[in-house]
């Protein structure tokens, strides 16, 4: 490969200028002729029965053309596969408070929300459990997931080598429900030709929206068509299909009508998942030195007592963050009338570290070993989980890179040292891990006579760059001008592509591109020497090279021909390739790997928290887009101090209503929030894992500023805090 | 949207005729509230009357008063030269409200009158005293961290939003109306909210249709000292988990005067007058800054949740002091 970019450069967003100047397409923007706009009611209760309800008034209503409720809505025979186990409007039953009651069709957006407020409905309520206290009784274990999240885990004898430890900690953590609130609310947009669909979806996985739709209306895949030009950012609520994209399609057909859905910002907080509170008890177990013996990691989350498919697997980061030869892990789901939670950047590890790095940082003070350096005698030498060696293992540069270049060594050790007038200033670091993920995933890479390429996946734009860095690797291995590539993706009939969720995108589709452009220069060069027109007729195509758009004779460079040239002459003018990618076991394993390091200034008056310096090191591969991946991790330190000091989705301790359902009244950071942010990406390239190189990075990034941000805090103020989110009143002094 | 008509009156004559004659009709100004207020169906106005455009904005300024009137945008009023020179303590509790863009649309008039943000008051679906009488107050029993501790009742623990209102308070400004059956009116600010007791959808003390035409803040002293500590849940675009406005008249070493004004603890900006008493006459020691900011919260009824908005409170007092002094 031709290198095209340097990490202090690289390419722009290709779909930059689309997104500025407001060209770029999402699903609500879609125009149809002959639409009609559907608005969905919520339940007012959260649990019990729809005993009676009353549509006139909304039926009546200025430009209303149907209301549909569980009486006159068709029912579903194949409703399986979506996000959510239970699909509304097929019952009567009230699982979680604004559960869709009615849906309004109508000839304005506006027409059909003001009616779905004319909708009257009568309740059999019973009491919700809206609070995790009294969810806990009921905990149970939930069910293996996608064969590697296990519900639990054993290696030697953690209770035991906990019992005997020297230095032993018993930890509990608690950390929010909370949302992903991206900008653009889910959408559909459906219209049926027949018995043939198109959906326009705000989704990160078109392809199963296809396959789930097919099998919702019974009807082949082939007469679906799911389409996305772009995503107004995911972070995991728009993996897949929701029952309102299925529903909106099925009301779609009953009218006749194109019919486009958006939900209301409050329906993001019912209906469109969120990640679930946890409770997490950790006990750890180390020798004087520091070095851990035992840890013992049992967690409980939040779950809907309809809807048990989901858990958030807390406790594995225990399993391969830091070396330790006895490790017992435990997961538990506590049952609430609640919607369904889905995966949410970052899963898993995401609410998991925050356990594991606040111990270990509260253990590095009862020690008297510096917090980095604890970390250090704790480096995993390989994943005893699946007891395989590391393909590369950068841990221990990654905590002495961001020590050095953030100044640890001038830290004091002690607490509260460090003032400016009225505030404390702490300093304090955590770990970042996440899986390297992989998956199956294939695209086709073509050239036409104009030496124009394309690159076609089944993927979708969610925010992340995913057109940018397709292209740098097309362009890179095909040794053409980013200007020449195109890439198409956001239809789910293009070569088969992955969730573009769990970070496997660059990793997955972009090794597709790398190997469907490898294939396609191949390709090239046999169609060449098959070819008396062309001035490489008759060689060994294996002997050729292909680099800079053209193939060549290595032995004689005056017999050449372009990559146009070649394909001028083919059937089409075009010639393509697909490139397939399948991960293979290769005898070791990787994860992505990072450290974060925070300054807190805290005004223990008024409780005024703010974050005031933040880097991230992260060891994630090699960088194939420099601007987009430094984005990423921007984006998700960033991410990390809403969570840190903010979010938190409150459900109502009697009715179990989300009580914060708005930005008004949920806060994410605004830029005042938001330090100067420094990224390193260290040298971690490793083509073990997939051919490109890469490593995961859009989500180990936002691990880690949680507990980094939580340390620091004890470091300037010795309140040491371990609820999320940390609020003002929990600083005072 | 639900529909609703919409007027413009050309005059305040109009305005006033259009307000007394209509039913179900409702001021609407800079709109960052009012609409807000549709879309979240809580209020649902048969007729939007836009005062917008009428004669109502500026700002006066002489010996013996600052007028700022209805329409003066929020970012106007915190840019006024004179504004900042004379009064800081508005500008700065402007600034530390909303956002720039919010701000650029915000009336003076509108912003003081801001409906509360509580959040089962914002959500048609739960019941709330002050959206719906008698059907309850479901904060009482629900989540309540950001809610009231001063001047609340059994009914509703509603907080008023309003920086401005608080700074305002602290200056002893007070409103110039409209009635419907004309002539003017003058109104404290003090007097401009009322306390929910039980009756919390009786927001004001505005007689219906009644309009603000301006707000003055008088001139008592040449060197008035103020600050304006606002703690909230992140660094802008948040209402006040307490907010504290102090405007203090110091000679010869002695507090002649103080005024403490408190947001995001009660249904109106809060007098912290047991604490304003306690100031006068002292040599601001911190002792004696400490011992006022103590009294600042006398009377206070917490829920559970919001119980450490006591602490919180009297420590903002203590900084806002300690800053209009510094």
């Amino acid at each position: 490969m031709t290198a095209l970019t340097d990490l202090k450069t690289g390419p722009s967003r290709v779909e930059g200028r689309a997104k500025v100047t407001g060209t770029a397409r999402y699903a609500n923007d879609t125009m149809r002729p002959g639409m009609a706009h559907l608005a969905f009611a919520g339940a007012a209760i959260a649990r019990g029965r729809v005993t009676a309800i009353d549509t006139s008034a909304a039926e009546a209503a200025p430009g209303v053309i149907a209301v549909y409720t569980h009486l006159n809505l068709p029912k579903l025979t194949q409703p399986g596969g979506m996000r959510e186990a239970i699909v509304a409007l097929q019952g009567d039953v009230i699982h979680y408070a604004d559960q869709f009651i009615a849906g309004v069709v109508a000839e304005t957006p506006a027409a059909a929300e003001a009616a779905t407020r004319l909708i009257r409905a009568a309740y059999d309520a019973e009491p919700p459990v809206s609070t995790m206290d009294a969810a806990m009784a009921n905990a149970f274990q939930p069910e293996q997931w996608n064969g590697f999240r296990t519900p639990t885990s054993s290696r030697g004898d953690a209770d035991a080598a906990y019992a005997a430890a020297p230095v032993r900690i018993d930890w509990t953590v608690e950390t929010a429900m909370r949302q992903h609130n991206p900008i653009e609310a889910n959408a559909t947009m459906a219209e049926w030709d027949g018995d043939r669909v198109t959906i326009w979806n705000a989704d990160q996985y078109i392809v199963e929206t296809r396959e789930i739709a097919a099998r919702t209306f019974e009807i082949p895949e082939e007469n679906v068509t799911v389409l996305i030009d772009y995503v107004g950012g995911g972070y995991g609520c728009k993996v897949g299909p929701w029952p309102h994209t299925m529903l909106t399609a099925l009301i779609a057909r009953e009218v006749g009508r194109p019919v486009r859905m958006a939900l209301s910002r409050r329906q993001m907080y019912s209906s469109a998942g969120y990640m679930p509170a946890t409770r997490q008890r950790l006990r750890m177990g180390l020798a004087e030195d520091g070095r851990l013996q035992a840890i013992v990691h049992e967690s409980v989350c939040q779950g809907p007592a309809h809807d048990p498919q989901y858990c958030e697997w807390a406790a594995i980061p225990s399993r391969y963050l830091y070396a330790c030869e006895n490790v017992r892990t435990q997961h538990r789901v506590a049952p609430m009338h609640c919607g369904a939670p889905t995966t949410m950047r970052a899963p898993h590890e995401g609410v998991g570290i925050f356990a594991l790095d606040t111990a270990l940082d509260e253990l590095s003070y009862r020690l008297g070993i510096d917090p980095v350096e604890l970390r250090l005698r704790n480096i995993a030498p390989r994943d005893q989980h699946f007891d395989l060696p590391w393909s590369t293992n950068a841990q221990a540069e990654v905590y002495r890179t961001g020590a050095e270049a953030f100044g640890w060594s001038d830290r004091p050790a002690e607490v509260g040292r460090l003032r400016d007038g009225d505030e404390l200033i702490g300093i304090g670091m955590a770990s970042a891990l996440r899986p390297n993920t992989k998956t199956n995933a294939e695209a086709r890479v073509s050239i036409d006579a104009e030496g124009q390429v394309t690159v076609a996946s089944a993927t979708s734009e969610i925010g992340t760059g995913t057109p940018t860095a397709l292209s740098i690797v097309a362009a890179e291995e095909l040794g053409v001008p980013m200007d020449r590539v195109t890439v198409r993706m956001g239809d789910a009939s293009l070569p088969r592509a992955p969730f573009v969720a769990g970070s496997v995108t660059m990793n997955s589709v972009g090794s597709a591109v790398l190997l469907g452009a490898r294939a396609l220069k191949e390709r090239l060069a046999e169609a060449a020497v098959g070819d008396e027109a062309s001035p490489l007729f008759g060689l060994d195509a294996a002997a050729l090279v292909a680099n800079d758009g053209a193939i060549a004779d290595p032995a004689d460079p005056t017999r050449r021909e372009t990559f146009a040239s070649v394909a001028a002459r083919a059937d089409g003018g075009e010639v393509s390739a697909l490139g397939a990618f399948a991960p293979e076991q290769t005898g070791s394993n990787s994860r992505s790997l990072g450290a974060q390091f925070v300054e807190v200034r805290v005004d223990p008056l008024i409780g005024r928290i703010r974050v005031s310096r933040m880097l991230g090191v992260f060891a994630v591969g090699r960088i194939i887009s420099p601007k987009t991946a430094r984005s990423q991790a921007t984006g998700g330190m960033i991410w990390g101090i809403g969570e840190a000091l903010m979010e938190k989705t409150e459900l109502d301790p009697v009715t179990a209503r989300p009580v914060n359902a708005s930005f008004l009244d949920n806060y994410v950071p605004v830029q005042g929030d938001v330090p100067d942010i420094d990224v390193i990406f260290v040298d971690d390239a490793d083509t073990d894992p997939n051919p490109l190189g890469s490593k995961s990075i859009g989500e180990v990034v936002s691990t880690g500023v949680a507990p980094a941000i939580a340390n620091a805090i004890y470091h300037a103020t010795g309140k040491r805090l371990t609820r999320l989110p940390i609020t003002s009143e929990m600083v005072l002094g | 949207m639900l529909n609703f008509a919409y007027a413009r009156p050309d005059s305040l004559e109009a305005a006033r005729a259009l307000m007394r004659e209509t039913d179900g009709a409702a001021f609407i100004a800079g709109g960052t509230d009012m609409l807000n207020r549709i879309r979240d169906g809580v209020d649902a106005p048969d007729i939007l009357v836009d005062i917008s455009r009428l004669d109502l904005d500026g700002i006066d300024f002489d010996d013996a008063r600052l007028s700022i009137r209805a329409m003066a945008r929020n970012t106007a009023i915190a840019a006024d030269d004179r504004v900042r020179r004379h009064f800081p303590l508005i500008a700065d509790a402007i600034e530390a409200g909303a956002s720039p863009q919010v701000r650029n649309f915000a009336s003076a008039a509108g912003n003081i009158l801001q409906a509360t943000r509580c959040p089962y008051f914002r959500d048609a679906a739960s019941p709330c005293n002050r959206r719906d009488p008698g059907s309850g107050c479901s904060a009482i029993a629900g989540e309540s961290r950001k809610l009231g501790i001063l001047g609340v009742s059994a009914f509703c623990i509603a907080t008023h939003g309003s920086d401005l209102a608080v700074a305002l308070a602290a200056l002893d400004a007070q409103v110039i109306t409209m009635p419907t059956s004309g002539g003017r009116r003058v109104l404290p600010i003090a007097e401009l909210h009322r306390l929910p007791e039980g009756t919390p959808e009786a927001v004001t003390n505005l007689e219906p249709g009644e309009m603000i035409l301006r707000i003055e803040v008088p001139r008592v002293s040449a060197d008035l000292r103020s600050a304006y500590v606002k703690t909230r849940d992140r660094a802008s675009f948040g209402y006040a988990l307490v907010s504290a406005g102090v405007a203090l008249d110091v000679a010869d070493g002695r507090v002649r005067s103080a005024r403490i004004a408190l947001g995001g603890v009660a249904p109106r900006p809060w007098r912290a007058t047991a604490a304003e008493e306690a100031l006068r006459g002292v040599s601001p020691s911190g002792d004696a800054i400490r011992a006022a900011a103590a009294l600042s919260t006398a009377g206070a009824t917490p829920t559970d949740d919001n119980r450490f908005k006591i602490d919180l409170t009297r420590r903002v007092v203590e900084r806002a002091l300690a800053e209009a002094l510094a």
